[in-house]
């Protein structure tokens, strides 16, 4: 059994301005009421926050333990993106006097066993996770360079949980793993989503990944690795309308990551010779590879946008759904490692 | 040296040699698009003589890629406080008001209301007719720098914002009487320049704006003119409430063009409510309408 706790502060230090902000109608950009300057070293505001943890560990047998724990974390930064691409724009924002530490609390169990005298190993593990003080932003928040956007950004709820499973064998010709994870993330706040709860930008339902190693000779290895990810959720527009010829995307019940971004799979293939056994000053190993051998077109990110062409009044507008695939090809590698001794 | 060469160079140029290709492909989405909405198209103005158009229509799924299914059974009233105005169903859900020789809807200042009966349900909407200023002059020249375009004649649209804090204006550009209407191509202008807290007032057009009159071409660049062309401009007194409603319309009918930097997903605020206060698509907007044309010279 294992348990501690830790003590964490933050502060919010002075050497810029503070602003403030009043009551707003939910979901809409709440009104500056003052700016103040902080002198530099001046403490704006501060946290505190204590970080237990718990951890227990039981041998059933030989071969196979039970876990369980449980722990607490604040974590005093937060991201606010809007894009679902992980892209140079992220945007960051420390815990300020408007903005609380986001606070999480997770409770996990897992069972492990090996078996056949540890050729196999298996693992099952539960996890459940509450959060408070995430942070979101109004519908059509300005957060690139806004020096207000802490008027923009709405406080709510999250929770997390899942199953993951994995097996390993470990000895023997052909090794590798397989893992697999079933999970879900989802966030409720209040002027979102008309206040019910939606997936977060981290849910992925499926994550399953295998890696296999199978020795052809002493020297040579090949080895595959596939990796199948559920699409993570964004929010497209569901409904358009016309307007003096326009055509206006809106959304409908303020809906917030309605659409799945497409699965994401690829399969890898490699093959490893080592360097012939002998007492050499270098050795060197040759890697001849495949990424993505069936040139699967994975998204990147997807966005949508209608057609810029100039259209007579009694011409629809043409919209489409684009997904961008960054490596949209197959690609063969080789490689040469070496070593001095 | 040499035997450095031959072993190790191959494979690192090889090993350098990485196939990056980025590519675009339409997708098919599911957005969960559940129910139409109504959705009020009404934006007129005080020109005389001149027919005004209210349309009716219902909103689609993002993706549908059509025209919208008209509302034709409603009815459509717009009135000030001495006048009322019937508009009258005459095809695919327009409704027609057309003045009576030598009339206008209304003048500067006045208030108009809009009540429309459909299906049980009365929706309305208030707003305020706008003034204009005068058109001073469209300018053509000859351009060497013109927004990244091909050099040649473009032409300005010369106009001075009245003074008075708030005045918001769309300005419609024509090339030989075709309306300029692409995305890109949506000109707004806030007193006189793009948007409020410039502190400016009263004062010419800033030139981004007096130069948006131009057509733009498929890749988004302005395009030169070419003598015996026809260029025309428009302004219509906007309401701010439809100023607004038109800023969210320009960002987020370009927004494509920002790809993985898109802005978030944001509505456009129309003025027109049902009983219980909730919000109906579209806008109602009386408008006073300054023109010019102009054809350019060899």
């Amino acid at each position: 059994m294992n348990y501690g706790v830790r003590l964490s502060h933050f502060a919010y230090l002075g050497g810029r301005n503070v602003y403030s902000f009043g009551d707003a109608p939910l979901g809409e950009m709440k009104p500056l009421t003052d700016i103040t300057v902080a002198e530099s070293g001046e403490i704006i505001e501060d946290f505190l926050n204590f970080e237990p943890r718990f951890s227990l560990k039981v041998d059933l047998d030989k071969s196979s333990s039970f876990k369980a724990s449980y722990n607490r974390t604040a974590q005093y930064i937060h991201l606010l993106s809007n894009t679902t691409a992980s892209t140079p724009v992220d945007i960051w924002t420390p815990a300020t006097n408007n903005i609380k530490p986001a606070m999480a609390d997770q409770v996990a169990v897992g069972y492990f066993r090996n078996f056949k005298e540890n050729k196999y190993e298996f693992s099952g593990e539960l996890y459940y996770k509450t959060m408070d003080n995430l942070i979101d932003y109004i519908d059509g928040a300005d957060l690139i360079l806004n020096e207000f956007v802490e008027g923009q950004i709405l406080e709510g709820q999250g929770r997390a949980y899942g199953a993951e499973l994995m097996v390993k064998k470990t000895e023997g010709r052909f090794s590798g793993w397989l893992s697999y994870t079933l999970a879900r993330s989802e966030r409720l706040v209040e002027g979102v989503n008309n206040n019910e709860w939606y997936p977060s930008r981290f849910d992925q339902t499926h994550n399953l990944s295998l890696t296999t190693f199978y020795e052809l000779t002493d020297r040579m290895t090949l080895s595959a690795n596939f990796v199948y990810n559920s699409g993570t959720p964004t929010t497209f527009a569901n409904s358009g309308y016309y307007q003096q010829g326009y055509f206006i995307p809106n959304n409908d019940n303020n809906a917030r990551n309605n659409v799945r971004i497409p699965d994401y799979h690829r399969l890898d293939l490699s093959l490893t010779i080592d360097p012939k056994p002998g007492n050499r000053k270098w050795k060197g190993q040759w890697v001849f590879g495949i990424y993505n051998i069936y040139s699967r077109r994975n998204p990147f990110s997807i966005y949508f946008r209608q057609n810029p062409e100039r259209v007579a009044a009694s011409q629809a507008v043409n919209t489409e759904a684009i997904r961008l695939s960054v490596i949209g090809n197959f690609i063969p590698s080789i490689s040469y490692n070496f070593t001095f001794k | 040296m040499n035997q450095f060469k031959s072993k190790y160079i191959l494979p690192l140029l090889f090993l350098s040699t990485v196939f990056y290709i980025s590519c675009e492909d339409t997708i098919e989405v599911d957005n969960g698009f559940e129910t139409p909405q109504i959705v009020v198209d009404a934006w007129i103005n005080n020109t005389i003589d001149e027919t005004q158009s209210i349309s009716l229509s219902f909103s689609q799924d993002y993706f549908d890629n059509r025209l919208p299914d008209p509302i034709t059974d409603a009815s459509v009233v717009v009135s000030t406080e001495t006048n009322t105005f019937e508009f009258v169903h005459t095809s695919n859900g327009t409704y027609n008001w057309t003045p009576p020789s030598g009339e206008r809807i209304g003048d500067v200042g006045e208030t108009f209301t809009l009540e429309i009966q459909y299906d049980g349900q009365t929706l309305t909407s208030t707003t305020t007719l706008n003034r204009v200023p005068e058109i001073d002059s469209i300018s053509i020249y000859f351009e060497d720098q013109p927004f990244g375009g091909d050099e040649g004649l473009f032409a300005e649209l010369y106009a001075r914002d009245l003074i008075g804090k708030g005045d918001t204006y769309w300005v419609k550009g024509f090339r030989n009487d075709t309306l300029l209407n692409r995305p890109q191509e949506l000109n707004i202008i806030y007193d006189a320049t793009f948007d409020a807290g410039t502190e400016i007032d009263g004062s010419t057009f800033i030139r981004p704006l007096r130069f948006a009159i131009n057509a733009l071409d498929d890749d988004g660049l302005p395009r030169n003119l070419d003598p015996g062309e026809k260029v025309g401009a428009e302004i219509h007194s906007i309401s701010n409430e439809a100023f607004r409603f038109l800023q969210i319309v320009q960002e987020q009918t370009t927004n494509g063009d920002n790809s993985i930097f898109a802005l978030p997903v944001a509505n456009s605020k129309g003025n027109v409510f049902k009983e219980n206060g909730d919000r109906v698509l579209g806008v109602f907007n009386v408008a006073a309408i300054s023109k010019m044309e102009k054809i350019v010279e060899e």
